[in-house]
Formats: structure tokens, C-alpha cells, sequence
């Protein structure tokens, strides 16, 4: 694939938003003004709106080409509100607002009207290959010519997703994260803090360690990257990530991401990667609930 | 009245999710609607046609009616007290 380049990324976890790895104040009021929006938007639509417009700072709105989100399981608290008015209220009589805010591409659209931004508009909802799907179009969007695209995931936890969650006995390995991600992705490299992005594979269903490393080796091999110069970030499960340090002759040392559990975690995992990586090639081996997995390459630029 | 006007005013701060607004922010008289009072707007209007048939019992037969009954905390309390069934 053609080489893409991030020349931005966007966290916010809880009240800390970083840009490029730097924790940076802001205030949502001073991003949206209009408090009658405002006041609508549930905790994760403040999350994704807050994070994508913090992200999109700096560029004309003309600019962007195209804004692409990701989400696992999208705006659940308002989705959970919505769902249970239906039940309360005996099907009758529901307000408008949780259901306008519940859908998938709430954040997406929401930037897009803040901003103005007419152009290219796509929330990808693939449980744990959502980002994986949404960075795929992204890159095909760049290479198709787009300037810039605003690549962007988030994923909530609400309590009763939690519960969910636990009694499916989906926090056997890791408890459940949350948070919001966004990128400026487009084909030119500038800032210190720009990587390319050379390629990107999925799967789905259980992979054994050997067939995790075998498809590892067939992505560097591709690429004409020695496995031992790789800098690997583990998304993965602790064991795995063990595993892989031990069969492949890797020079540097791997670091450790994961320590939750969300569908877009692979965003985070991107940030971290970007920011904290150094290795001319850096690999992100993601895993979520060992049934969906990527493999996403880096250069340094 | 005043219980009810007092009322009102708490539902509309719960439904309408106007955090940084108190009871006693809010003038009984002055606009709901457009600017000089609390700047609401339709989907606001929808959730207050909620508030009337859920916790009054009362529909608006005459959607004509609704810019004079909408008008403020005031005009909303007249016509559930007017009105009322439940």
C-alpha cells in the first residue's frame, strides 16, 4: 500500500486530553460554544466531539476531505436511556433527544456541523476491527488524493454494559477501558511527530502463537523489514506478547500497551505507538477478546 | 400557581438537561423560546409536549396554540391548571 502519514494525534481519557503526546487544558465550553448542543451531548458524544475538534484545530475546514470514526459499541449511555424510555414508557411517548444522540455516527456528525465540514462522512462499527476498518478507508481516502482525513475512535463504558460485559466473562484478562482517539492522516509528512503508516491487515477467529508469528514474518517480509529491527507494541495478551519476544530476534525492546479491554483500543495503541516509539519500524499487534486481531505497520518519518 | 410554576421549572431543568440553570434563574415570564429568556428551540418544544402528557395528562389538540401556551413557565402553568385531567 501507499504510505500514509499521521501528522496528528489526539487522546482523551478520562479529563486528560494530549495532542501528540502532551497533555494540553482545554475547555469544552470554549470548543462548543452553542450551549443548547452542549447541554444534548451525552459523556461520550463530549469525549469524541472534544477530541476530534482539539485534533481538527488548525486546519480550514475546507481542508478536510473527509471525517471517518470508529466505534465498538457507540453512544451506549444514550442508547441504554433511549431503551429503557421504550420500556417505561410502554413504547409511547419517547424523547427525541437520546434517540437523535444514540446513533453510531453522532460524533462524526457533530464535528462535521461544528466545523462545517461538508465532505466525506463514515462511522465504521466492526466490534474490535472498527478502528482497524476506519484507518483502511482513511488510507485509501489519502490515496485517492484526499488532503486531509480526521480518523477518529471512541468507545464508553456505562454500568450496565459493564454488568453485560462481566457476565459474559468478557473481563476474565483485562477490566474495561474507554476513550477517545483522533487522527489527522493525509500524504505529506510534516511535524515531528509524524509516522507512516505502511500497512495494515486484520483477522478474525483464534489465532495460535505460531500462526500470529507466521503472519508477523509475512507482513515484515512484504514490507522488506527484518522481524529484528521491528519495535513491537503489544496489544495483546500478556502471554502472547511474552511469546512473540521470545521466538522472534527482535533488537528492541517491546513495549507493553494493553491494559484494558474496549473495541477501539487499537486507536490508543496507535497514539502510543506514534509518541512513545523511536524505532525506524514500529509493529502494533492488537487483540480483542482473542477473535479479532490486526497487525498495523509504522515508519518513522 | 406558584407551586406549580416552581414545579415546571425543576421538570424543564431535569428533561431539557439545563445544567447550569437553577429554579431561581429561571424569570416565570420571560420567553422560553429565541432569544431574552432560556433559548430553547424545537426539539426542546418536543420534550415539553412530553412533560405535559407524562406527568399532566395533557395533549394539545390545536397545535396553532402552542407558540401562546409555549410562551413561558407562566403561560404553561395557566394552561395545565386550565387543563389538566390527571
Amino acid at each position: 500500500m501507499q504510505p500514509i502519514t499521521i501528522t496528528k494525534s489526539c487522546q482523551l481519557k478520562g479529563d486528560v486530553l494530549t495532542v501528540n503526546g502532551s497533555e494540553e487544558p482545554f475547555d469544552f465550553k470554549e470548543l462548543v460554544t452553542n450551549a443548547s448542543l452542549r447541554r444534548r451531548m451525552s459523556r461520550i458524544v463530549k469525549m469524541g466531539v472534544a477530541c476530534g475538534l482539539k485534533c481538527a484545530e488548525g486546519l480550514p475546514s475546507e481542508e478536510i476531505d473527509g471525517i471517518i470514526t470508529a466505534t465498538g459499541l457507540g453512544c451506549l449511555g444514550d442508547t441504554e436511556k433511549f431503551m429503557e424510555s421504550i420500556v417505561v414508557n410502554s413504547e409511547r411517548l419517547l424523547n427525541p433527544t437520546p434517540f437523535i444522540q444514540s446513533t453510531f455516527n453522532t460524533i462524526g456528525g457533530q464535528i462535521a456541523l461544528l466545523r462545517g465540514i461538508h465532505s466525506y462522512n463514515v462511522t465504521y462499527v466492526h466490534r474490535g476491527l472498527s478502528f482497524e476498518s476506519a484507518l483502511i478507508d482513511a488510507a485509501m481516502q489519502v490515496a485517492e488524493g484526499k488532503k486531509n482525513v480526521l480518523l477518529g475512535a471512541i468507545d464508553e463504558i456505562t454500568p450496565s454494559s459493564a454488568d453485560i460485559q462481566r457476565r459474559l466473562g468478557m473481563t476474565r484478562e483485562y477490566e474495561l477501558g474507554e476513550g477517545a482517539n483522533f487522527f489527522v492522516l493525509n500524504a505529506t509528512a510534516s511535524g515531528s511527530n509524524s509516522a507512516a503508516v505502511l500497512d495494515i491487515d486484520t483477522r478474525s477467529g483464534r489465532l495460535t502463537d505460531d500462526e500470529l508469528i507466521e503472519w508477523i514474518v509475512g507482513m515484515a517480509e512484504r514490507n522488506g523489514i527484518k522481524t529484528s529491527d521491528l519495535c513491537i507494541v503489544a496489544n495483546c495478551n500478556a502471554a502472547t506478547a511474552d511469546n512473540i519476544e521470545k521466538r522472534l530476534p527482535l533488537k528492541n525492546k517491546s513495549l507493553w500497551f494493553k491494559t484494558c479491554e474496549y473495541p477501539t483500543l487499537t486507536a490508543g495503541a496507535l497514539d502510543f505507538a506514534i509518541n512513545n516509539c523511536t524505532a525506524n519500524n514500529t509493529l502494533i499487534i492488537s487483540d480483542y477478546q482473542h477473535i479479532n486481531h490486526s497487525l498495523i505497520l509504522l515508519g518513522r518519518i | 400557581m406558584e407551586e406549580l410554576i416552581e414545579k415546571l421549572k425543576g421538570e424543564l431543568i431535569a428533561e431539557l438537561n439545563l445544567e447550569e440553570v437553577t429554579p431561581a434563574d429561571i424569570d416565570a415570564e420571560a420567553p422560553l423560546f429565541g432569544d431574552g429568556g432560556l433559548g430553547l428551540d424545537s426539539i426542546d418544544a418536543l420534550e415539553i409536549i412530553l412533560i405535559l402528557e407524562r406527568n399532566y395528562g395533557i395533549k394539545i389538540e390545536n397545535p396553532a396554540q402552542g407558540k401562546e401556551i409555549f410562551y413561558s413557565v407562566k403561560t404553561l402553568a395557566e394552561y395545565i391548571t386550565a387543563n389538566q385531567k390527571k
